[in-house]
């Protein structure tokens, strides 16, 4: 019987001691996630948030390489080798069935940067509140990233898709589907965005703009260079935002703006050496990046997927036996049409000579401009840290030479463009003025070449009927974008298939 | 104390008990008798008897069956035994009445999965959804992929249940929403030790094939080459083809000399048991081996077994259980699975050769490789029984179940492009459950009597992992990674090529239950149950679920000897409403942040320039605050009837109904999310569930006895999310109102000849598809809306994936001491798309492809589907012709085999026998898998998992001959 009481006891004390901490014992914090009431609350979070939106951004653009397929591609100066997919968006059949064509024309990732953005726009504040060691200053600087970043994700998807849902609350939970806004709408909040970032960002990281007196998150100004925004980028890219619109006027502003003050930036020309060698523009950290996004293998963040050089290399720099796409000989001859270009010339011989291309003549030449592989050695693993430039002052120049044709200074626009050509070998353009926009078309071609500028450049110099199999009543129609995706027009949207592709 | 901090919420159960106890006196009750059931009552779910189908396992310990589940295919009527592959160390997942959840996700077969228990003890999973989201690829299992299923010894086995109704959930807490299977284990015998022995042998046959060669893929691909190739197309004809003198593709096809061999099996096992009343013992070893006849995959186990019960005191009973496990396991060396886990794809222009001669070097490389996939079990359980008063018993359960998973693999470079691979997973996972109960019974009169149960239990479920991967090590000699975490100098690996995961999650689960049977004259039983769940996976607040369930029976006419046709009459009634445990913790945190910023084939980058990033999980799912638990509503009637003397007929109908079931809905696309985990899913099922047993001949001589099992199956999707019509959900799509097993499929009707035949290419608009003209050599699709383009909106629904009918019939005739058991089990009704034919026709978009499309494995040198009857269709057109979901892949995949056929003949009564003092000793042999029928021709379509598509047959079923001994002294 003694023994029976103790058990009693012991079950009653043991069943007490379990029920009394009950609530306490469900209430377990997962540790690999972070629930919404826990974020928010330290400096350390207001950084993951705001360097996740960059992260997203690219992960928008280089998911399936898609921002080589937007910008490059559906021009036709690639030709696909077998892949199906790729042969359907260079002959501009963007609802072919293929996955991936129906991922490309899904806008859903440059959306959740959009979130992320707006996000951090209505949390930042919060954090600062929270925890005294995130300064007014750093938050302000922080708000104009997400910004900026915003901006351009908007940027973008004015120029891939045309009209656009407009979000800018970061919702939560009641998702009603959205109509599309009309593009300016879109472009005004974009040039809004970037003109409160142009405002607030720093030129540089260097402690010494009044926009950020401290040390950006402990790193040194080299470490940001080019990699995160500036006060550079987001004038860039109002000029850009402008330039879309046809306000040339205020693209050159913004552009003359970034060149005047390149000092403050650390922006230069490279080289053709820099430009085309494994250690210059794209790492993202050139004189010439004004905004770039990296994939630095140090951080282990190269990838095998998301550039341009899963596509466009193959024997002798990996080992693969052809490339998934390339430029062909006469298309070249096309491009490259000028003398002693550093970046790819004839020889005497008939060869090629340069680093744009490797195996000129082959039936197969390789476009090996952009060629950063993860590691060096014999077989090299296929993973590549390129990074996806955004913005560089070359471009910049280029883009200052079309604003002033267009504004009537061809005088001025040719200096501006001879300043490129100079750097590249070719000397000064010699051509008749009336032929400018040609030129300055042209050398865009031959000095973005694979990095996602020649559609839209197509577009804004009205020249896709050219190029595409597009008339002018398909453009009309708005051929130029992107179809939305099948999975968006399924779900329960307002949203209706642009007209071109409706058909 | 007790009921002050909590039970407030189990108000109802006290009014239960109250009124239970108010009634009726205690009357004299027989001291419990001392049989070998009283003794393991702690081990069984002795308050739902009549509702579950059990299994008895003496009669099925010569089946070298290595998993429990596979056991219970055609054995136990409500259960469909899935089993992706042939290959030892796949466990088949068995569904309990059909799909709980739609199958659209990976993750999605941890809901449709039963729950194991053993002796009372819910066993906790080895894989889980956590590890699966670090995968691009993850249809195999990250870790060792010995399913924990696998960590029981069929030979300790005394018995296994079935709970397919409510009462899973009322015995073992919600994780058993998708039904629960519960084994308990062989009791100990008492008296002076008795040695039980059990050794077998055989071999499984090595399948016969009809290979290939590169002719045969060339004759293949000619026709279309010379019909639609541009010469564009022409320039990309597989260069392994190109040229027929090549010996290396286009010599023997005699590749599955290599592949194919006759495989060992083997299987040993002791046991040792005795004692006495007071104390007494069970301990069992055992080995099983199981070789695949393919691609030599290959399973080993080996387990300890104790079970000890003692009785220091009356009135007191201490029950313990032990089990130990270890298993090893081949994997198959697929180039899928490989490039699948190494998410790194190899130049796959060149395929494997069919010609053996030429595979010797493959052969070798992968010796160099190494690759240990092994996994560790524990389960320990200390039972407490303690008579309080007459009548009323307290038990505290208290047990530890701990298991590994681990893989560790190392790819040469040499057989990677020159770039090795490394990967280490290790997963821990552990449950400390502490389950104590009260029971109380009492009798009033002779007609009366009540027994009660009150109980409470808590578990604290630890889940961690770390995963570690390397490319590019200096020498395919050097098979490890160590990397100088200190300075950027690499010991073995570049430190930016290797890349390390880990998680740790914790999760806690307090129950309380009751229980009140109510007995009336020993005629009508009733049942009145009661629990609250609460889990920490819910840390919105939502924390607890109840889940009443209620059971009656009613002995209509007991059996007796006069009855000539009608015996025995038992109805059975279940009701119930049972809560349904998430199987992730993704739900029920309310929104929250992750790490989700990496795209497509570099899934888990998270930094940015080395900045941490933390977002909301874009890709994974938005998740509102509000999630409630999912819960089933059960309604089951049973009838059994004992019929003309020998034979009883029992027919259970069933009514389930999901409801509030979780479920990600797709959301506009501007928001950024792909989707939004909502409640408000309901799915039903119904169905039938008979089981026919009874003698054909009885008698001296010949006596054979036969018993049908089969079940109907219906399920249906009632209500999506936001009473959308339809969904996409994950690889289905799902309509309100259709079965969640269905394929949404393009009729096919043929093909559109030239460009003339096409509807429109006279005038009018032409017939498109998404906005793609159609042309001639693109196949003649049904508009079924008619609207003039094909799009999703013309797709239907069709086929089933799941057999609506399945059973199986197994006979057992014995003849003096000669005994047979024969087993066939079938399916008719379900449907498979042809996988294997819809890759084959679609080499356009495959032939060499830079990614898991592309991969040729070495049975793509196999012929299994006739490609001949299918319309020879433009493969390079921009319709994508040849895709899988279209009703010209759709086959019929009724089957019908011969699982299992085995012949014992008993020697007792021998005069050897009487002097060596043998209790029993048996011969037998088995024959496992001897044919199967079916009108599928792609392949074993038994071999299936719940996409429905069928991939060939890389790891078949094989035919398997076994001889065996049992003996007990």
């Amino acid at each position: 019987m003694h023994m029976q009481r103790s058990y009693i006891f012991f079950f009653l004390l043991s069943g007490m001691m379990l029920a009394a901490s009950c609530r306490t014992k469900l209430d377990v914090q997962p540790s690999h996630l972070v629930p919404e009431q826990k974020m928010w609350t330290t400096k350390n979070d207001a950084r993951s948030a705001v360097f996740s939106a960059y992260a997203l951004l690219r992960s928008a653009l280089a998911g399936n390489n898609a921002w080589l397929v937007f910008g490059e591609l559906r021009a036709g100066d690639f030709t696909s080798v077998s892949r199906g997919d790729l042969s359907a968006v260079t002959a501009n059949q963007l609802t072919a069935s293929f996955p991936a064509l129906e991922n490309w024309s899904n806008w859903r990732r440059f959306y959740a940067v959009i979130y992320q953005a707006n996000l951090c726009l209505e949390k930042l504040g919060t954090v600062h509140e929270n925890d005294f060691r995130y300064t007014e200053e750093e938050m302000k600087v922080d708000l104009a990233h997400v910004r900026f970043l915003r901006s351009l994700a908007y940027f973008y998807l004015v120029r891939i898709w045309g009209d656009v849902p407009l979000v800018t609350r970061a919702v939560s939970g009641d998702f009603v589907p959205l109509e599309r806004a009309p593009q300016a709408r879109v472009l005004d909040m974009a040039a809004a965005d970037a003109q409160a970032a142009a405002e607030a960002l720093p030129w540089k990281y260097d402690q010494q703009s009044p926009e950020l007196r401290s040390q950006y998150w402990g790193q040194p100004s080299a470490f940001w260079q080019g990699v995160i925004a500036g006060k550079g980028s987001a004038y860039m890219l109002l000029a850009h935002i402008a330039a879309w619109r046809g306000d040339y006027l205020s693209t050159d502003k913004y552009a003359r703006l970034v060149i005047d003050n390149r000092s403050k930036g650390g922006y230069a020309m490279v080289n053709t050496a820099a430009l085309t060698g494994n250690t210059g523009v794209f790492t993202g950290q050139a004189e010439d990046i004004i905004f770039a996004m990296p994939f630095n293998k140090n951080y282990q963040e190269s990838s095998a997927s998301g550039h341009i050089e899963e596509w466009v290399l193959a024997e002798p720099f990996i080992s693969k036996a052809q490339p998934d796409i390339f430029i062909s000989n006469d298309s070249i001859l096309r491009i490259f049409d000028e003398p002693n270009d550093e970046r790819f010339k004839l020889t005497d011989g008939g060869a090629g000579a340069g680093n744009y291309f490797t195996g000129f003549g082959n039936p197969v030449p390789l476009f090996s401009k952009i060629r950063l592989l993860s590691v060096t050695g014999a077989n090299p693993l296929r993973s590549y840290q390129s990074a996806i430039v955004v913005f560089r002052y070359e471009e910049l120049l280029l883009l200052r030479a079309e604003a002033l044709l267009y504004l009537g200074k061809t005088g001025e626009s040719a200096q501006v463009l001879n300043s490129v050509r100079g750097q590249r070998g070719i000397g000064e353009y010699k051509g008749p003025l009336t032929a400018l926009a040609n030129a300055i078309l042209q050398e865009r071609r031959r000095e973005l070449l694979g990095e996602g500028w020649r559609w839209f450049d197509l577009a804004r110099f009205e020249k896709l009927e050219q190029y595409s199999r597009f008339s002018p009543a398909d453009l009309g129609k708005g051929a130029q974008f992107w179809p939305v995706s099948k999975s968006q027009l399924s779900a329960a949207s307002p949203i209706q298939q642009n007209k071109y592709w409706q058909q | 104390m007790i009921s002050l901090l909590h039970f407030h919420r189990l108000r109802n159960l006290f009014l239960l008990l109250t009124a239970c106890c108010s009634a009726g006196n205690v009357v004299a009750q027989s001291a419990p008798a001392d049989t070998a059931a009283g003794r393991s009552n702690w081990k069984k779910p002795v308050f739902f008897p009549a509702s579950a189908d059990s299994l008895h396992l003496p009669s099925a310990r010569e089946l070298l069956y290595t998993y429990s589940g596979q056991l219970l295919d055609g054995r136990v009527p409500g259960v469909s035994v899935l089993r992706a592959s042939g290959e030892p160390g796949i466990a088949p997942l068995p569904l309990i009445r059909g799909l709980s959840m739609p199958a659209g996700h990976v993750a999605d077969q941890f809901a449709n999965r039963p729950l194991y228990v053993v002796n009372g003890m819910p066993l906790v999973r080895n894989d889980h959804p956590y590890a699966l989201t670090l995968k691009e690829h993850p249809f195999t299992d990250i870790g060792s992929g010995i399913d924990v299923t696998e960590m029981i010894d069929l030979e300790n086995v005394e018995e296994m249940y079935v709970l397919r109704g409510p009462e899973a959930v009322a015995m073992y807490g919600t994780r058993a929403a998708a039904g629960a299977i519960v084994i308990t284990t062989r009791d100990p015998e008492l008296g002076r030790y008795h040695l039980g022995l059990n050794v077998y042998g055989g071999v499984a046959v090595k399948p016969r094939v009809k290979t290939v060669n590169g002719y045969y893929q060339r004759d293949f691909l000619l026709p279309f080459y010379r019909q639609y190739a541009q010469p564009a197309q022409w320039a990309n004809f597989p260069a392994y083809l190109a040229d027929s003198t090549q010996q290396v593709y286009f010599g023997p096809a005699d590749w599955d000399d290599l592949y194919y061999k006759n495989a060992l099996q083997h299987g040993a096992s002791l046991n040792i048991t005795g004692g006495t009343r007071r104390a007494n013992f069970r301990f069992g070893v055992g080995e099983h081996t199981e070789n695949g006849v393919a691609d030599n995959t290959a399973l080993r186990k080996y387990n300890v077994f104790y079970d000890m019960n003692i009785i220091p005191v009356e009135g007191l009973t201490i029950n313990t259980y032990v089990q130990m496990f270890t298993a090893r396991r081949d994997r198959n060396r697929s180039l899928v699975e490989r490039l699948g886990e190494m998410e790194y794809i190899t130049n796959q222009q060149a395929p494997l050769p069919p010609n053996k001669a030429y595979l010797g070097r493959y052969y070798e490389l992968l010796e160099t490789g190494k690759e240990n996939n092994f996994a560790n079990s524990v389960q320990a359980m200390v039972d407490v029984g303690v008579k309080l008063a007459r009548g009323l018993d307290v038990r505290s359960q208290f047990s530890i179940d701990y298991n590994d998973n681990d893989r560790d693999m190392f790819v040469p470079g040499a057989l990677n492009d020159y770039n090795s691979y490394n990967s280490y997973f290790t997963g821990v996972n552990r449950r400390i459950r502490l389950n104590n109960f009260l029971t109380y019974g009492r009798a009033a009169g002779r007609l009366h009597s009540f027994k009660a149960q009150l109980g409470q239990t808590y578990e604290e479920d630890q889940l961690k992992y770390d995963y570690i991967r390397g490319w590019r090590g200096p020498s395919d000699f050097i098979k490890i990674i160590q990397v100088n975490t200190g300075g950027n100098q690499a010991i073995t690996h570049d430190k930016s090529l290797v890349y390390t995961f880990k998680d740790f999650l914790k999760q806690r689960t307090l129950s309380f239950y009751g229980n009140v049977a109510y007995d009336y004259g020993d005629k009508f039983h009733a049942l009145l149950s009661l629990r609250s769940d609460g889990s920490s996976l819910f840390g919105n607040g939502y924390w607890w679920a109840i889940s009443p369930v209620a059971s009656f029976s009613w002995d209509v006419k007991k059996a007796s000897s006069q009855d000539r046709t009608l015996g025995a009459v038992q109805l059975q009634l279940n009701a119930g409403r049972t809560a349904v445990m998430p199987s992730s913790d993704y739900y029920g945190y309310g929104p929250y942040f992750t790490v989700d910023a990496g795209w497509a084939g570099a899934l888990n980058i998270s930094t940015y320039n080395s900045m941490p990033s933390l977002n909301m999980p874009f890709r994974n799912g938005y998740t509102a605050g509000g999630i409630r638990w999912p819960y089933n509503d059960h309604l089951d009637l049973g009838v059994h009837l004992g019929l003309f003397r020998q034979w009883t007929a029992s027919l259970n109908l069933y009514t389930r109904t999901g409801r509030e079931l979780m479920a990600q809905v797709p959301v506009d696309a501007a928001y950024g999310f792909s989707g939004q985990n909502v409640n408000g899913m309901e799915v039903n099922n119904k169905g039938a569930e008979l089981g026919l047993e009874g003698k054909v001949l009885s008698g001296r001589g010949l006596r054979w006895t036969t018993r049908l099992n089969m079940q109907y199956n219906r399920n249906k999707v009632l209500r999506l999310p936001g009473n959308v019509p339809s969904m996409e959900y994950g690889v289905r799509h799902l309509e309100a109102g259709q079965p969640m097993d269905q394929f949404w499929l393009l009729q096919n009707q043929g093909i559109y000849a030239t460009d003339a035949d096409v509807p429109g290419a006279s005038g009018g608009k032409l017939l498109t598809y998404n906005g793609i003209p159609l042309r001639g050599g693109d196949p003649r699709w049904e508009d079924v809306n008619g609207d003039g383009t094909i799009t999703n909106a013309d797709r239907v629904m069709k086929g089933r994936i799941i057999a609506p009918l399945r059973g199986g019939w197994n006979n057992t005739v014995e003849y003096g001491r000669w005994s047979a058991d024969v087993l066939f089990t079938f399916a008719a009704g379900n449907h498979l798309l042809n996988g294997d034919a819809a890759n084959r026709l679609d080499f356009a978009n495959r032939e060499g492809a830079n990614s898991l499309d592309g991969v040729k494995e070495l049975t793509f040198w196999q012929s299994a589907s006739n490609l001949e009857k299918y319309p020879r269709y433009n493969p390079w057109s921009l319709v994508n012709p040849y895709q899988a979901e279209q009703d010209l892949f759709l086959e019929k995949a009724s089957w019908l085999k011969l699982q299992a056929f085995t012949l014992r003949h008993d020697l007792a009564g021998y005069g050897f026998m009487k002097r060596s003092g043998l209790r029993k000793l048996q011969v037998y042999a088995t024959a496992m898998n001897l044919f199967t029928l079916t009108p599928y021709k792609g392949g074993d379509p038994s071999l299936a998992g719940l996409t429905g598509i069928h991939y060939g047959v890389p790891q078949p079923l094989p035919r398997t001959f076994t001889i065996g001994i049992n003996a007990d002294l």
